[in-house]
């Protein structure tokens, strides 16, 4: 059991991709959110 | 338990997400009143042409009531009933739709109209039409062989 000389992993590159994916997701959800609100 | 701070902030994020759109969703049921196009109404799908309002399809000018216009019509295989709504613009509309026979939809395309209409069911769908233009209306639900060539036109005018 040596937990604290555990490295921790560099997920950097998994923080960008999910990022994107999640920026991604959010701003195509709100394009077609303002079509809903502009439309009657 | 041990996390790496990244997937903190990443479960921070879509819980925030998750949140911010339970929170649209709300405000828009609570405040806007928007629900499904569902009136809770039952209709015999076999005596629609005797049933007020159906009796009398077409635009009609109300007094009193939240909406100046009703627009009444019926869906029947394969075709609207009366077959061009002609309303002003800036009017409150409200649009009542059932059906004769089987399942057809009611979908003016380019604004938010759109609706499942069931045999037995009245569905209706309150709005204010704020853009000049014509605006095809069609039938999103297969009902049969003449399915395609199924539409009515809304037209909202000066």
């Amino acid at each position: 059991m040596s937990k604290k000389n555990e490295k921790e992993p560099d997920l950097k590159g998994t923080l960008y991709s999910v990022g994107f994916l999640g920026t991604f997701i959010l701003v195509t959800w709100f394009l077609a959110f303002y079509l809903f609100i502009d439309r009657f | 338990m041990h996390m790496h701070k990244y997937e903190k902030w990443w479960l921070t994020f879509g819980v925030g997400s998750l949140v911010l759109f339970l929170v649209i969703v709300g405000f828009s049921a609570f405040h806007y009143g928007s629900h499904p196009p569902s009136d809770k109404v039952y209709i015999d799908p076999e005596r629609v042409d005797e049933i007020a309002p159906f009796n009398n399809p077409g635009v009609h000018k109300v007094e009193g009531k939240d909406w100046d216009y009703e627009a009444v019509i019926v869906a029947s295989a394969f075709y609207y009933n009366p077959p061009e709504i002609e309303v002003p613009v800036g009017s409150k509309v409200k649009f009542i739709v059932t059906t004769k026979d089987v399942v057809h939809g009611f979908q003016a395309a380019g604004t938010n109209i759109n609706m499942i209409v069931e045999p037995g069911y009245v569905s209706s769908y309150v709005t204010t039409v704020d853009k000049v233009g014509e605006y095809l209306i069609l039938c999103n639900e297969y009902c049969g062989i003449g399915h395609s060539s199924m539409m009515s036109m809304l037209k909202v005018v000066e």
